[in-house]
């Protein structure tokens, strides 16, 4: 008897905790409303990207979640627990120059498990595995000025790897590469994150971008910013840059774009009548 | 040859300008043929004469001695309170343009006053020098950690790095390069400062020496000594600039 109640509750659908909750979150400096209020939620496992015309608030937000600061309103919640500071599992990728000139690629990747106080033989190690696994096998010892800013961001990718993180933050993190560049590196970001099942929140400015990685697209709009819209991506997955053209994908990056053309042509008519 | 070992092929341009230097100066002084112009074969036979004297060698080893505590306390007590200001935005706002103002008074017009408070010695002699190489190397050290990579700050923030460890493992790395400058730089003033404080209250020192031959109306011995001076700074000179350009190579930010 008892144990046939616990088969039928352990069988219930009960969804998981979502990785990201945010509800009412606003920010403002000093007299500067810079965002929201926005709720946003994202699954387990789920990739989500967020457009918007600069200055909208985006960093503050993904800033917010990853405990760099403290939002003036709202509800900040990750992993089912209140954020009360920096979490060992969320990894942030910031720009390629985030990479620390003095180090090489393999104490850059080992870096974080350095600062958790993971001893010397063993960090390296499991540094050496990322290194190989983002493709920079060979140039362990390197230092970052001597390769491209896209073998850069493979070790900043390769760091945010390093403390198995259930959820990466994203600032636009391909934003200073070169076209073909980035396009490699969203179809390795989606590689290796597809592989540690983590969720992720993408900062970009490229649609295409947005809708090749993600499973939904958040559109936001000019300063103070709020989610205008939101665009499920259904491509199947493992996605190739080949996906951009089908119908599905199409229909989505023109539902963003226009979306952001508003929003733009808005904003630059505010930033001309305001001296 | 074993100079070109050393530091490379960079050398042997101011070497070359160096030789022609020595050469103007040798057919000018044949020329001129003056008591108050020596040429340098008579520079050189006065300095190796006043380096055979135990009093004047006892003057070389005082000048050394201070300008080495000077110099060791300059570079130490203004790279770690520059650095830790430069920590505290507030604290840094605060006191920069004080510093800077002080900074910015030539020196000498401060020397009376340590002469009143330390009297006539190595104590007001090598506080006078410490002043001069410590004030340059603490607002150096200063703006150098305040410009420390705001990115590289918040990477460390993500990861709930501690105040220690930020410092260890991004503040230092990052101001090294400055730190290497700074040392470099504040050496001349360092010396600088020691030579003349030397003149205004010596009674032993390279300064002294060099007033001392002013007032006999020895003017080889004068050139001899600028000879020797210039050689005693150009090596620790030379030496820092090759750790500078190490550090440089190895810690700065090449975007
Ligand atoms: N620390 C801060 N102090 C004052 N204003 C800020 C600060 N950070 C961001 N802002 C302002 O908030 C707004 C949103 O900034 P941000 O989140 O960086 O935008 P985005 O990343 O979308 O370009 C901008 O107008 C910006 O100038
Ligand atoms: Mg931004």
């Amino acid at each position: 008897m008892t144990t046939q109640m616990k088969e039928k509750r352990d069988s219930a659908p009960t969804a998981p905790t979502p990785i990201v909750q945010l509800e009412g979150v606003e920010q403002h400096f000093g007299p500067v409303h810079a965002l929201g209020p926005v709720d946003l939620t994202i699954g387990r496992g789920e990739f989500v990207s967020i457009v918007g015309p600069s200055g909208c608030g985006k960093s503050t937000l993904l800033e917010i979640i990853g405990a760099l600061q403290d939002p003036a309103r709202g509800s900040v919640e990750v992993d089912g627990a209140p954020l009360t500071g920096p979490r060992r599992r969320t990894a942030i990728v910031f720009q390629e120059s985030a990479t620390l000139p003095w180090r090489t690629v393999v104490d850059n990747v080992a870096f974080a498990l350095e600062v958790r106080g993971i001893g010397r033989k063993e960090r390296r190690e499991r540094a050496r595995e990322l290194v190989e696994l983002v493709g920079l096998g060979g140039f362990e010892n390197h230092y970052p000025a001597q390769l491209s800013g896209g073998m850069r961001q493979r070790v900043a990718m390769a760091r945010a790897m390093s403390t198995d993180p259930d959820l990466i933050l994203a600032d636009e993190p391909f934003g200073a590469l070169d076209e073909q560049t980035r396009m490699l590196m969203a179809e390795e970001l989606l590689r290796v994150v597809e592989r540690i099942g983590c969720g992720v929140l993408f900062i970009t400015h490229s649609i295409q971008e947005s809708v090749l990685l993600s499973d939904r697209v958040l559109v936001m709009g000019r300063r103070p910013g709020t989610f205008i819209d939101e665009v499920p991506i259904d491509l199947p997955r493992p996605r190739m840059h080949a996906a951009l053209s089908e119908p599905s994908a199409t229909a989505a990056q023109e539902r963003i774009w226009a979306q952001i053309r508003a929003e733009a042509e808005v904003a630059m008519v505010a930033t001309r009548s305001t001296p | 040859m074993s100079a070109r070992r050393a530091g490379g092929p960079a050398w042997i341009p101011p070497l070359v300008l160096a030789a022609a230097i020595v050469a103007v100066w040798t057919v000018t002084a044949a020329l001129a043929d003056s008591a108050v112009y020596p040429g340098p074969g008579q520079a050189l036979e006065s300095l190796r004469a006043d380096i055979g004297d135990t009093r004047f060698m006892g003057s070389v080893a005082d000048t050394a001695r201070v300008l080495l505590l000077s110099y060791a306390a300059a570079i130490g007590v203004g790279a770690i309170t520059g650095m830790l200001l430069g920590l505290s935005a507030f604290w840094s706002r605060a006191a920069l343009p004080v510093v800077y103002a002080l900074n910015s008074v030539p020196k000498i017009v401060l020397y009376p006053i340590f002469l009143l408070f330390l009297g006539i010695g190595d104590l007001s002699r090598g506080s006078f020098a410490f002043v001069s190489g410590v004030l340059p190397m603490f607002l150096i050290m200063v703006e150098a950690t305040a410009g420390v990579s705001r990115l590289h700050l918040k990477m460390s923030a993500s990861l709930g790095m501690s105040r220690w460890s930020l410092l260890r493992r991004i503040v230092v790395p990052s101001v090294l390069p400055s730190l290497a400058s700074g040392m470099r730089l504040c050496f001349g003033l360092t010396l600088i400062g020691l030579l003349l404080a030397e003149m205004f209250s010596g009674s032993s020192g390279l300064g002294y020496e060099l007033l001392r031959n002013l007032s006999l109306a020895r003017v080889e011995n004068i050139i001899g000594q600028v000879i020797l001076i210039g050689v005693l700074a150009l090596v620790p000179t030379l030496a820092l600039q090759q750790l500078e350009l190490r550090i440089r190579n190895r810690y700065e930010v090449t975007a």
